[in-house]
């Protein structure tokens, strides 16, 4: 049987839709590297994009920015961070 | 309360091109081009998260959140095709999501691909496809009002409530094989009407 019948679940599949017999179907055939489907399912990101992004704006409060820059700590202070912390 | 930012739309339409740059800078240590990816992409992020969680939830700790883990995934994201605004989007929509089943937002980790909500990472969209989609941003945004009201409702229960397809029908009260009908109808209209608007300029929605 051909995989054309899956064209229409990328979408879902990408949003976490599908479940079942239906997703486990789409992951085992996407392990063969079918070219069509790899390519569907690559599109079918763009499309998820589009449609989750199409909530309206909303501008968040000068404070949350404020935390936001006092709660990054430099990547390479970063990583030694994580680091430090895998070994306790 | 967060203000609604009806105008910026349009604003971060056209200011979200050069965001891979200022990740690449961030990377290396550049807060203030970081500040520059929270400018540009913060009230279409909160807007995705308040989609979600609602205006009186906790979205702009989510939003925090999500923007601490950009900082901390800057090296490995940075240098690479990956749309930062798909990172960001589908990221928040992720954390979002947690919060609304009960849970604090997880970190993202490689072993969360293979996870119903989480099957995007592996399918990140690339920065050009992203650039070619917000040229033709206010295009795009017609054609969702175009879906018939029930494949809509069940799409936006899939994206914005994290409702499989066998959820929507029990809530629904609907049968699955219809639920599923309507929501592949939406996912191939929605599908053909994209490649339309991103592959030419004239078309007329």
């Amino acid at each position: 049987m051909g995989c054309q019948h899956l064209e229409d679940e990328y979408e879902l599949y990408l949003l976490g839709g599908l479940t079942g017999p239906d997703r486990d179907t789409l992951e085992l055939h996407l392990t063969t590297q079918c070219p069509a489907c790899l390519e569907g399912v690559r599109e079918a990101a763009e499309s998820v994009y589009w449609l989750v992004e199409s909530a309206e704006p909303v501008r968040p409060r000068p404070a949350v920015k404020s935390r936001l820059m006092a709660r990054l700590v430099e990547p390479a202070r970063n990583a030694e961070r994580i680091s430090a912390a895998r070994k306790r | 309360m967060p203000r609604r930012a009806k105008s910026a739309t349009t604003a971060t339409a056209t200011a979200i091109t050069d965001l891979e740059n200022l990740l690449s800078q961030a990377a290396n240590g550049d807060r203030e081009a970081f500040g520059g990816i929270y400018d540009r992409m913060a009230p279409r992020i909160l807007g995705l998260i308040e989609r979600i969680l609602g205006a009186s939830g906790p979205g702009e700790q989510v939003l925090e959140d999500v923007f601490v883990e950009l900082w901390n995934s800057s090296r490995s994201l940075a240098g690479g095709h990956r749309s930062v605004a798909a990172w960001l989007t589908f990221r928040a929509r992720a954390a979002a999501l947690d919060r609304l089943s009960g849970g604090p937002s997880r970190p993202l980790r490689r072993r969360d691909a293979g996870s119903r909500s989480s099957a995007w990472v592996a399918w990140l969209p690339g920065a050009e496809a992203i650039r070619r989609m917000e040229q033709r941003r206010p295009l795009l945004a017609r054609i969702l009002g175009q879906l018939p009201r029930e494949q809509l409702k069940a799409v936006e229960l899939v994206a914005f409530e994290g409702r499989a397809e066998t959820e929507i029908a029990d809530q629904l009260h609907e049968p699955l094989a219809k639920v599923k009908a309507e929501l592949r109808a939406a996912a191939r209209f929605l599908k053909h009407r994209r490649r339309a608007v991103v592959g030419a300029w004239a078309v007329n929605i």
